[in-house]
């Protein structure tokens, strides 16, 4: 991400945090410990899974060394038997490991995604002005994937492999001492390795994720733009832009692998040389006539167990390492707190809600002032036009009522209420904002509608529709209210769409109403045909109109006109408008006022 | 859109694209074929060490091979990786560009019906998805020959053993393909499921301010809960399946171990068979796993046809021939160049027609048999009520959707492509809701273009230059992702800057007003008027805009109600009476 609004109030936590192992604990105690049955299950089939095949080769030195001492055929078809046995039984138990290990893992990673995204939308919306949708799709879906594997593939291998790893040890030296020193210091110099090289790969395996998020950002952006980007004919240069992401993607992604197949190579080379220490010692033991070949093959076949568990490691270090980056990313994300404080003491009063502005300053980047001491009010129950050309502040006004954003001089108060002092949510429940830009779901209409709160009655949702005269689109809908709405609202448009956030607004029951520009992309028709339901919206409620149009205006008490961040008049609207040297009786007057109101 | 790719079609594209590099895919197969097949010789070596040791003899030469050959199997494991690896991802690569080069420079309409986040899924996952099966031929043709010789030597060994012991490897391999095929379908779904929490995600961050306005947080996270739910459901069935197959493997290579044990027992007691033998037969009945390649084969050859179809579905009128063609993928060297468009005399607009054209949506929305004249220098706006099909209608004709029927011509010549032909440096387009970039406000408006002269004539009809000046960096600051830095009208006029910028005679304007206060447009207009031989296609319902045309055309339903003269329009249509009727007089 190019940081174009970083440089704002916030902290950035992008700084290297080495993933230490306390936090790969703290995940898995939090999101495993609610499903605690499930995880002893998981534990016990692991446990099964672990130790039946350390029983195996048992059986087999039972059969080599009988069957050389000239044991009865019948023995050894038995002991062959008992070893078949076994193998079922341990696939059988593998089965019901993968299955528990893969829900519990599934389990634990939704509620990650859950809590992560829930997180994400509460931080402060310079956050959000700072990346892109595609990014926090990666972020949130691709990095908690990489952890699932660290929760249902890596946990359960690795604890699995220790168990097995530690058996195997125990069983070699109740065989003999020697060896068993031997595999034992084996082991732990390829865990110190191990843990050693893992510090080393995790910042790389992070710098990939990173890389790879960046060119599917890069991608999904202009693929939302794909219609503009064709008909300008600039085609070429999204290419161009694409060779560029996916080269430092490659170049990434290479160095990771690279440092991640070095780390294999090693930990395959040191079993190797152990296993050549292993069976020359066990010659000199079978020469010495301590040893039975059946336990020389006993000891190669644990051998061979122990490269499982180790090889096993050595692979889920590439896996470990994206669950480092992924993690690494995760907790960045989650030790992201919003700036604003959302708790607050204070309630609103019931009924329309008066507002006030006194001195308010606000800018979106230092030494570029958006508001310069605003002073504004409005009556309780009263409609305020808000004029003025694009860019002077008047959406920043309902951003700063909505505590989108804290004013940073001033007081902004709601119900006579320091809006700073109000919980954000509740707050928010008491204002219905409706604005030009609309983004359907693909969901159900009604789920559009209601945002998914599936406490509202059918009968209101399709009364509302009603209202907003979109009952015959709504007639001709295959599946009524149950249709799924095209994301992007293909079918629809972009007029429909607003209507359908006029919809979300007028389920509510706000005392304070802003339409931001609600009607721009409706036609005049449309908009007159809703006018008595936006009519009925705002009655016994407070409510901002903002505007370019004149005529979105014309139901408004009161008209206040601000330019360049600062009110430069306001007044009754009749009187401004019967007052020739006022701004509003100059806009009227421009020609362009033909559109306009009074 | 369905291409229903049959089993031997998908090998030949993807050899298609195996071939994209041959020399690296052959490096790849040897390296492979070594990693797989170097065992072999492990095995060997084992055998002589216990046959030795039975005969009570040396074994230091024999270990020393045992780590050459471990040295050997590391050495190419390690070249193996590095070089399949960069193969893969540069596979990856070209199906990528191939469908984001057709989506943006291909012929027809672009496809969509999937959200951007949803798209971005499948460049993601079907690429690789298709690529794995690329991969799997590495795997197959090394485990192949690893069991084709390790066979031959057993049967050296004991060939009545051997016979017996691969019974129920023969067993696994008719299994394996039902099992594979369920697999398939379990993991299809699984994808979908995916698909559908990724974009919810991306709509959801799409629209933060608007959720945390509407206090809808944690609702939206009850819905994504829900989402993650069926998925976690659909990819538990797939693991489940996928590990039932691995334990049948498993079982085949333990059985048949019990099976040497068993036939073996008599002629191991007798001395006929060494322990090396048996150490060799456990070694070697690692075939009982050549049955899970080639369930892997097979499911990898089905789920690479769907990801396939599914990568062509995005794009129209692409054969999947088109998503695996061999292309440059830039990895070194210079960036690829952005070719200037060129004006040629016949760019000039004298006349563009459409007659009788049609695009409708599935749901029957859209536009019906609308036919409109642009000659040089004219003025027109298209109005009517919400959904009446005002934007359908010029992305229609800019070919930015399919049409059903109707002719476009050009100065008299028929245009067969609009998508391709109607473009900069004869026509340029600004939609309802114009799409930013996260990158600099210079090259948001330049996209690629040659900064020239032209640049500050844009910037200054679109009325940018206040706003521009007030910019601590100007043209180089930063506008964030989708431009969110700036205001809903910046957003308008840079989209307009960039429009303009490309110097074409005729221009199409989706709802330009929409965010722009009224002096702020009729100076753009003025500016865009006092441009020579500027012609435009206007979405308008604003009475200013009105006033200037020359043709009005009034659609109801997707049908032109009415077409002529403001005045005309007026007194024939009901439909505009009311429109024009509904803003209040002043």
């Amino acid at each position: 991400m190019e940081s174009a609004t970083h440089e704002g109030s916030e902290q950035p936590p992008e700084r290297e945090t080495r993933v230490s192992l306390r936090q790969y604990g703290a995940l898995l105690g939090r999101y495993l410990g609610a499903q605690r049955r499930s995880v002893v299950i998981l534990g016990l089939l692991l446990l099964g899974v672990t130790v039946l095949p350390l029983v195996e080769p048992q059986v087999i030195r039972m059969f080599i060394d009988d069957a050389v001492a000239g044991q009865p055929v019948a023995h050894l078809v038995r002991l062959a038997s008992l070893f078949v046995v076994l193998a079922v039984l341990i696939q059988f138990l593998g089965l019901g490991q993968a299955w528990f290990g893969e829900r519990v893992g599934w389990h634990a990673t939704n509620e990650l995604r859950a809590d992560l995204a829930r997180h994400t939308l509460d931080l402060d919306m310079e956050f959000h002005n700072s990346t892109t949708p595609g990014e926090m799709v990666e972020r949130i879906d691709g990095d908690v994937n990489a952890m699932s594997t660290f929760f249902s593939h890596f946990v359960a291998s690795v604890i699995g492999s220790g168990l097995l790893l530690v058996g195997v040890l125990v069983l070699v030296t109740r065989e003999h001492l020697g060896v068993g020193l031997v595999l034992s210091l084996f082991a732990l110099a390829t865990v110190v390795l191990l843990s050693r090289v893992r510090e080393v790969a995790v910042p790389h395996a992070a710098a990939e994720r990173q890389a790879t998020a960046d060119m599917f950002g890069f991608l999904e952006e202009r693929l939302a733009g794909t219609d503009d980007l064709r008909s300008l004919g600039a085609g070429d240069h999204v290419l161009r832009g694409w060779a560029r992401v996916f080269r430092a993607d490659y170049a990434a992604r290479m160095r990771a692998e690279r440092i991640g197949s070095v780390i294999w190579i090693g930990t395959s080379g040191l079993f190797g040389a152990a296993t050549a220490a292993n069976l020359a010692i066990a010659a000199w033991l079978y020469h010495r006539g301590t040893m039975s070949i059946g336990t020389v093959f006993l000891m190669y076949q644990y051998m061979r167990l122990l490269r499982a568990p180790l090889e096993e490691i050595a692979d889920q270090i590439k896996q470990f390492q994206e669950a480092g980056g992924g993690i690494r990313r995760v907790h960045d994300l989650l030790a992201r707190q919003p700036a604003q404080v959302r708790a607050g003491t204070h309630l609103l009063p019931a009924g329309p809600l008066a507002v006030e502005l006194r001195s308010v300053e606000f800018a979106y980047h230092p030494g570029e002032p958006i508001l310069r001491g605003i002073d504004l009010e409005i009556g309780a129950g009263r409609v305020l036009g808000l004029l003025g050309r694009t860019g002077a502040g008047k959406t920043t006004i309902g951003r700063l009522l909505t505590r989108l954003y804290d004013a940073q001089d001033g007081t902004v108060r709601l119900g006579g209420v320091d809006v700073a002092e109000c919980e954000i949510t509740a707050l928010r429940r008491r204002i219905g904002v409706v604005t030009q830009d609309v983004q359907l779901f693909r969901a159900t209409l009604r789920e559009n509608i209601t945002l998914f709160d599936g406490d509202v009655d059918d009968r209101r949702v399709i009364e509302v529709l009603h209202d907003l005269d979109l009952g015959t689109w709504l007639d001709g809908l295959p599946s009524g209210l149950d249709t799924v709405m095209q994301s992007g609202g293909q079918g629809m448009s972009a007029g429909q769409s607003q209507l359908v956030a006029f919809a979300r607004v007028f389920l509510r029951d706000p005392g304070l109403v802003i339409l931001d520009e609600a009607s721009s992309r409706l036609d005049p028709a449309t908009e007159q045909l809703i006018e008595s339901a936006v009519d009925r919206l705002l009655l016994g409620r407070t409510a901002i109109l903002i505007a370019h149009r004149l005529a979105t205006v014309a139901r408004a008490d009161d008209i206040a006109v601000i330019e360049a961040g600062r009110i430069v008049e306001h007044g009754r609207r009749r009187q401004l408008a019967a007052d020739p040297s006022s701004r509003l009786s100059a806009l009227l007057a421009t020609g362009l006022g033909l559109e306009g109101v009074a | 859109m369905n291409h229903d790719l049959r089993g031997r079609e998908v090998i030949r594209m993807a050899w298609r694209l195996a071939m994209f590099q041959p020399r690296l895919y052959a490096a790849s197969m040897a390296l492979w074929i070594g990693v797989h097949s170097l065992p072999l010789l492990t095995g060997l070596v084992t055998r002589a060490y216990f046959n030795r040791l039975g005969a009570r003899g040396g074994v230091g030469l024999i270990l020393a091979a045992l780590l050459v050959s471990e040295l050997v199997r590391l050495v190419v494991f390690y070249g193996a990786i590095v070089v399949w690896i960069g193969n893969w991802v540069q596979l990856m690569a070209v199906m990528r560009t191939n469908v984001l080069a057709w989506t943006m420079n291909g012929e027809g309409p672009s496809a969509r019906g999937t959200t951007a986040g949803g798209a971005v899924n499948r460049y993601r996952d079907d690429a690789e998805e298709f690529v794995w099966l690329i991969d799997t031929w590495l795997d197959v043709a090394g485990t192949g020959l690893f069991s084709a010789i390790g066979v031959l030597v057993l049967i050296r060994v004991d060939p009545l053993i051997t016979l017996v012991a691969l019974v129920p490897v023969l067993l696994s391999t008719a299994i394996t393909p039902v099992l594979t095929s369920r697999i398939k379908r379990y993991r299809r779904e699984s994808r979908d499921a995916t698909a559908r929490v990724t974009g919810f995600v991306g709509e959801l961050f799409n629209s933060v301010q608007a959720m945390k306005v509407a206090g809808a947080e944690h609702r939206v996270i009850g819905h994504l809960r829900v989402l993650g739910a069926v998925r976690r459901d659909t990819a538990v069935r797939d693991r489940l399946f996928t590990e039932l197959l691995n334990s049948v493997n498993m079982n085949t290579f333990n059985i048949g171990i019990g099976l040497v044990m068993v036939l073996g027992a008599a002629r191991l007691r007798s001395g006929e068979l060494g322990v090396g033998d048996f150490a060799l037969f456990t070694s070697y009945l690692n075939v009982a796993f050549f049955p899970r390649w080639l369930g892997w084969l097979y499911a990898r050859r089905r789920t690479a046809g769907v990801s396939l179809e599914r990568l062509t579905a995005t794009i129209v009128g692409a054969r999947p021939d088109d998503v695996v063609a061999h292309r440059d993928i830039h990895l070194r060297g210079e960036l690829p160049s952005v070719p200037q468009p060129v004006r040629r005399s016949g760019d000039a607009l004298e006349v563009l027609e459409v007659r009788a054209l049609t695009a409708r949506f599935a749901n029957g929305a859209g536009v019906s048999d609308v036919s409109l004249v642009l000659p040089r220098g004219s003025f027109t706006v298209v109005t009517g009520r919400v959904g009446a099909g005002k934007s359908t209608l010029v992305r229609a004709v800019l070919g930015l959707i399919p049409r059903q029927g109707g002719t476009i011509t050009w100065n008299g010549e028929a245009v067969d492509d609009p998508a391709h032909f109607l473009v900069p440096p004869r026509v340029a387009y600004t939609a309802q809701v114009p799409r930013l970039f996260s990158e600099s406000v210079r090259d948001n408006v330049l996209l690629g273009l040659d900064p020239s002269d032209r640049l500050d004539v844009a910037l200054h009809r679109a009325v940018l230059g206040p706003d521009l000046s007030a910019m601590d960096q100007g043209l180089d600051t930063m506008i964030g992702p989708r431009g969110v830095r700036l205001s809903g009208g910046q957003v308008q006029r840079v989209a307009a800057a960039r429009m303009l910028v490309r110097g074409t005679d005729l221009l199409v304007f989706d709802d330009l007003s929409s965010a722009l206060d009224v002096e702020t447009e009729a100076e753009l207009w003025e500016r865009v008027f006092a441009t020579a031989g500027a012609t435009c296609l206007v979405v308008s319902h604003r009475r200013s805009v009105l006033r200037r045309a020359d043709t009005v055309i009034v659609l109801a339903d997707g049908r032109v109600e009415a077409s002529g003269s403001l005045d005309e329009v007026l007194t024939t249509s009901e439909q505009m009476a009311r429109l024009w009727a509904a803003v209040p007089q002043g």
